[in-house]
């Protein structure tokens, strides 16, 4: 008996190592297919460009007809888009409809994998806006795998960039700070407006993450006091400190007494993280001095002097 | 007898179960992150304020610390820890090369450590992450300690001898620390599955009283976040006495098999170990394109079963 189990596992093992090499030849012959597809891919984006700069849709080649041309043109898309700003999308939108890209990526983002439906609806975001419907992509919001609901939100956003702040306020998850800057990919590309004010005086916690990423990249220093008042009225201890870290990163003092309060009552370790943040973003010791306590300042103040020169070296 | 046959079988089988779900998740991440990889390339500029600190020892030549500083991500810096006493010529020579500027090393600590001689800071645009401390040669762990003093960012990696960053490791931990929201509980430990590279958070070190052997035992398993990507690099596979234990650990096993239990027994072993060098071949591929039988033998010392080591050891 306990030799015909062990015979058992023997080639069950063997089967396994079997399984692994045939997967890894796979995957070999799926990266000469890559290379083949990263080919088309770049023949589309050349053809693109040249259509872009003509400003207006041409027949493009090789046609695309199969599965393999759809994926290499959305990449092709994909990249495109991402690179460039203030396009006139209307050759790409009828370049879009012609292919049938659209359904296509949808039809993958429904039925395929997690990871190729999370890949399908990147390359969805990315499209010219398109007749397809956001409810279309809702259902996938609710999916359990959070990069294929995040990608379905860019993909919603993308396609209807009027109801962002419905959207954003409606999702039933929370956003990551990785989220929210693929959210801010967005913006750069010019497919959401910034309007931060709006965000910022809500009291959704999504909302007022992606406003205090809004102010925080595009350095908008007249969200000051926006930002004072988040860290003094906010409940939520992510958001008051990203409120924080948002308002040092515009260099702006934090020595109030509403501000002082509510960095008192942060958990210490927080406090301590934060210390070292002003330090490292320039703060003087004397600044650290009006909101930290005497026994967190010594450590600071090391830090701060290990930035100057040491003068007895000269 | 027959007792130790059913030992042998269930140790293989769990190996063997391990090895497999082990393949399965690292192939999934890498599979995700190439999805991803687009994405990721756009918005690591825009994910806000998470940092990584890079400890480095036992630097030998320039070019090791020139390809450190590779990485387009901002928000990191590399602190290289030496003994000017023992390598003046390379000391000097990094001080000249990046144009480093003398600083006055902190006075105090929340870590207890061997007094700083010399701390330099680089002043050239391109190489402005980088920090040069000289102490005195003691302990690995007092090194570290020394090194989280002057460190700016909230997460410590340290580096051990012979490995070096994967192309873009930065952006990588950057995503997975900003994919977190607060309302998870706080991450202090980021280990890697791939190559048990491991992350430390800088006041998680702080309140285990810095590094030493028993730091992992220190932070409450709730706040380790095990990862399936590889960070790290091995840059010298031809570590002739890990190969040696390796193989000797084995033949070992495979020999008291042989004698206690007989020859069909002993194969199931064998078996186990073919399937592990299967996945390793596997893996390494995927994470290299290239493959070597030392780097496959390096990818199964990585396969532990059930727990990791909960012993940090450089």
């Amino acid at each position: 008996m306990t030799d015909i189990i062990t015979y058992i596992y023997i080639i069950s093992a063997i089967g396994i190592a079997l399984v692994f090499e045939l997967t890894l030849l796979s995957v070999k012959l799926k990266s000469r297919y890559r290379s083949q597809q990263t080919l088309l891919c770049h023949g589309y984006i050349r053809q693109i460009v040249k259509m872009l700069f003509a400003e207006e849709y041409c027949e493009i080649y090789p046609a695309v007809t199969t599965t393999r041309h759809r994926k290499a043109l959305a990449e092709a898309l994909y990249i495109v888009s991402s690179h460039t700003y203030g396009i006139r999308t209307a050759p790409l939108r009828e370049l879009v409809e012609k292919s049938q890209l659209d359904k296509f990526l949808l039809h993958k983002a429904k039925h395929g994998s997690d990871i190729e439906s999370t890949h399908s609806l990147i390359l969805l975001s990315a499209l010219p806006p398109h007749k397809l419907v956001a409810t279309q992509l809702q259902p996938l919001l609710h999916s359990r795998h959070s990069h294929k609901r995040i990608a379905a939100l860019l993909a919603i956003l993308a396609v209807s960039p009027s109801t962002a702040i419905s959207t954003l306020s409606s999702a039933p998850f929370l956003l990551t700070t990785f989220d929210i800057a693929r959210i801010i990919m967005l913006l750069r590309r010019g497919i959401l407006p910034i309007a931060y004010e709006p965000l910022l005086a809500s009291e959704n916690r999504n909302l007022q993450m992606l406003g205090l990423a809004i102010v925080r990249n595009f350095g908008i220093e007249i969200a000051d006091k926006q930002l004072q008042r988040i860290i003094a009225s906010s409940n939520d201890c992510g958001v008051t400190r990203e409120a924080l870290y948002t308002l040092s990163s515009l260099g702006r003092p934090l020595g109030r007494v509403k501000i002082r309060n509510k960095i008192a009552s942060m958990p210490h370790y927080c406090r301590k993280e934060l210390c070292r943040h002003l330090t490292h973003e320039g703060y003087s010791i004397a600044a650290l001095r009006t909101i930290f306590g005497p026994h967190e300042i010594p450590h600071a103040e090391a830090l701060i002097n290990s930035y100057k020169r040491n003068l007895e070296a000269v | 007898m027959l007792y130790f046959k059913y030992l042998v079988l269930l140790i293989c089988a769990v190996s063997l179960f391990y090895t497999i779900v082990r393949t399965l998740r690292i192939s999934h991440a890498i599979g995700l992150l190439q999805t991803l990889s687009h994405e990721k390339a756009g918005c690591c500029f825009s994910l806000g304020f998470v940092g990584c600190s890079v400890i480095c020892r036992h630097i030998r030549h320039l070019d090791d610390i020139k390809a450190l500083l590779s990485s387009e991500y901002d928000r990191y810096e590399i602190i290289l820890i030496m003994d000017a006493n023992l390598q003046p010529e390379l000391f000097y020579n990094i001080v000249k090369q990046f144009k480093m500027l003398r600083v006055t090393p902190p006075d105090s600590s929340d870590l207890a450590h061997s007094p700083i001689r010399l701390l330099y800071r680089s002043r050239q645009r391109c190489y402005q992450r980088l920090i040069l401390l000289d102490k005195g040669a003691t302990t690995p762990y007092d090194d570290l300690n020394a090194a989280a003093t002057i460190a700016s960012f909230d997460y410590l990696l340290p580096l051990n001898t012979n490995f070096t960053l994967r192309h873009q490791t930065m952006e990588h931990i950057a995503m997975i620390l900003a994919s977190h929201n607060d309302a998870e509980p706080r991450i202090d430990l980021i280990r890697s599955t791939a190559d048990n590279s491991l992350i430390f958070r800088h006041i998680a070190i702080i309140e285990a009283g810095g590094f030493s052997p028993q730091v992992i035992r220190k932070i409450p398993r709730k706040n380790i976040l095990e990862v399936h990507i590889p960070l790290l690099r091995h840059t010298a596979h031809n570590r002739p006495q890990d190969l040696l234990t390796l193989a000797s650990n084995t033949c070992f096993a495979i020999l008291v098999t042989l004698l206690i239990a007989g020859p069909t027994t002993a194969l199931a072993p064998t078996a186990t170990l073919l399937a592990a060098g299967c996945s390793a071949h596997y893996l390494t591929e995927l994470f290299d394109n290239k493959c070597s039988l030392r780097a496959i033998i390096y990818q199964i010392s990585h396969i532990r079963p059930f727990f990791y080591a909960r012993k940090f050891v450089l």
